[in-house]
């Protein structure tokens, strides 16, 4: 059902194509790769509670923004002491650079939520700063096509 | 701190906004079949070619191996593959530097060791990847779509280009004042696919030059060996993407259960290096010119990335 649902959803952006425009299989940045393996190694840390790795992945004033309540945030502690959480299960990872400042996205199959991490870089390694997250169980989204040249 | 608050704020108000159109895959259970999406993750997908563990049946589409992919029943490119290039840029680009980086790359991979890696991947008549290579030429296509393409617009240059050939692989290469507004940079470097072009299942490609839009997230190093660091770039991800559609034309043939093919399992990786004069790094020498390409995956024994076979 899944397949058809991204077929049909592709299928709508190939107007000016001579057939509809498939899924296409792609090579992901570097990035991806870098901030995919931070992302894993932060979990782990979060639920092995090691606080060595937690010490260099996450930032002392971390706190996680969500959807559902903007107005309070959940302060560093408060996030490392609920780790009853399912292990990320993240997937359509994207990472936008400005500078020293990584913005990545994505979706957690385990939580069902889209994330957004924004990670800064001191000294040559990363710390994530803050987190947003909003549920993703929305209904899903055709993308617009590009308009005309 | 070089980015500002204001434009934070508005990049991630428009992420959480877009939520939604991420929702897809978010249900794949646990040993769930998971098929390739184009979106670096893989989506529940047709399972019947498969076992109960998730390996090729027998007769049913193709051999299982144990080497960490698995064959799915499609078809594979065999016998020799032809290249064809169609640069979308200015008309300063490519200039003859990078159009040798790019060119001399499809000119002298068959027959390698490194290309030869392919030869370990085959259809359901047992019939291997070939370890030879054409390249069939290149075109020009001026800027008429703009500077930022989407997918479709891509497949359009490609059928611009009135494509016939069913055993070779189209490539899209664009310079670098051209994006591609599905995720280049951001998600992907390149990608392949393939669609029904006047009548004809054509294989295509997409690759960009990242050398001034992201060099950090495309490219292995800024150095480049053979003179221009952008096209050095692009020749990793090309090998890519041609060791892919090669093995897996339609999407339908070799990935395992994450939706990785062949090159995605080996991305970025590198093995043994050696330094060039001018300081820059190179791992395999083709038709006289030094590359930094990214390893390939091995489909034997317990399978493994390697540069040659």
């Amino acid at each position: 059902m899944k397949r058809l649902l991204l077929a049909l959803s592709l299928a709508s952006l190939a107007g000016t194509a001579a057939a509809q425009a498939p899924t296409r299989i792609m090579t992901l940045t570097r990035t991806v790769k870098i901030f995919s393996e931070l992302e894993n190694q932060l979990d782990d840390a979060r639920r092995s509670h090691d606080e060595a790795a937690l010490t260099k992945l996450l930032e002392a004033n971390f706190e996680q923004r969500n959807g559902t309540a903007p107005a309070a945030p959940i302060p560093r502690a408060d996030w490392l002491a609920h780790t009853s959480v399912p292990k990320s299960d993240i997937s359509e990872m994207a990472v936008h650079e400005y500078g020293s400042v990584a913005v990545v996205s994505f979706a957690d199959a385990a939580q069902r939520a889209f994330v957004v991490d924004v990670w800064n870089k001191t000294d040559d390694h990363y710390a994530l700063s803050v987190r947003y997250t909003s549920a993703a169980n929305s209904a899903p989204q055709t993308r617009p096509e590009n308009p005309a040249k | 701190m070089r980015f500002s608050k204001l434009a934070l704020a508005l990049c991630v108000s428009s992420a959480l906004f877009a939520s939604s159109t991420f929702a897809n895959g978010l249900n794949a259970g646990p040993g769930a079949e998971m098929v390739p999406t184009g979106k670096g993750f893989g989506i529940e997908g047709n399972s019947q070619a498969l076992d109960q563990h998730g390996n090729a049946k027998p007769g049913g589409g193709g051999g299982g191996t144990q080497a960490g992919i698995y064959y799915h029943g499609g078809p594979v490119i065999l016998g020799t593959t032809n290249v064809h290039f169609i640069y979308y840029g200015q008309s300063s680009w490519p200039n003859s530097t990078q159009k040798s980086i790019l060119e001399n790359y499809p000119s002298s991979v068959g027959g390698s060791g490194y290309f030869n890696i392919n030869t370990t991947y085959y259809n359901s008549s047992n019939q291997h990847v070939s370890n030879s290579v054409h390249f069939s030429g290149s075109v020009g296509h001026s800027e008429t779509y703009g500077t930022s393409l989407s997918d479709a617009q891509i497949q359009q240059i490609v059928a611009d280009t009135n494509p016939s050939d069913t055993n070779g692989v189209y490539f899209v290469l664009t310079g670098p004042d051209v994006t591609a507004s599905s995720g280049f940079c951001s998600q992907y470097c390149g990608w392949h696919t393939h669609g029904t072009i006047l009548g004809q299942d054509i294989k295509y490609a997409f690759v960009g030059d990242a050398a001034t839009q992201c060099p950090s997230g495309c490219m292995a190093q800024t150095t480049s060996p053979n003179g221009d660091a952008g096209a050095d770039g692009m020749a990793s991800v090309l090998a890519h993407e041609l060791e892919e559609a090669v093995t897996d034309p339609d999407l339908n043939a070799w990935y395992d259960r994450r939706g990785q093919e062949n090159a995605d399992k080996c991305a970025w990786t590198f093995g043994t290096e050696s330094t060039a004069s001018n300081g820059s790094k190179y791992n395999v020498v083709l038709g006289g010119k030094d590359y930094l390409i990214q390893q390939n995956w091995v489909n034997a024994g317990n399978g493994y990335c390697s540069m040659s076979y």
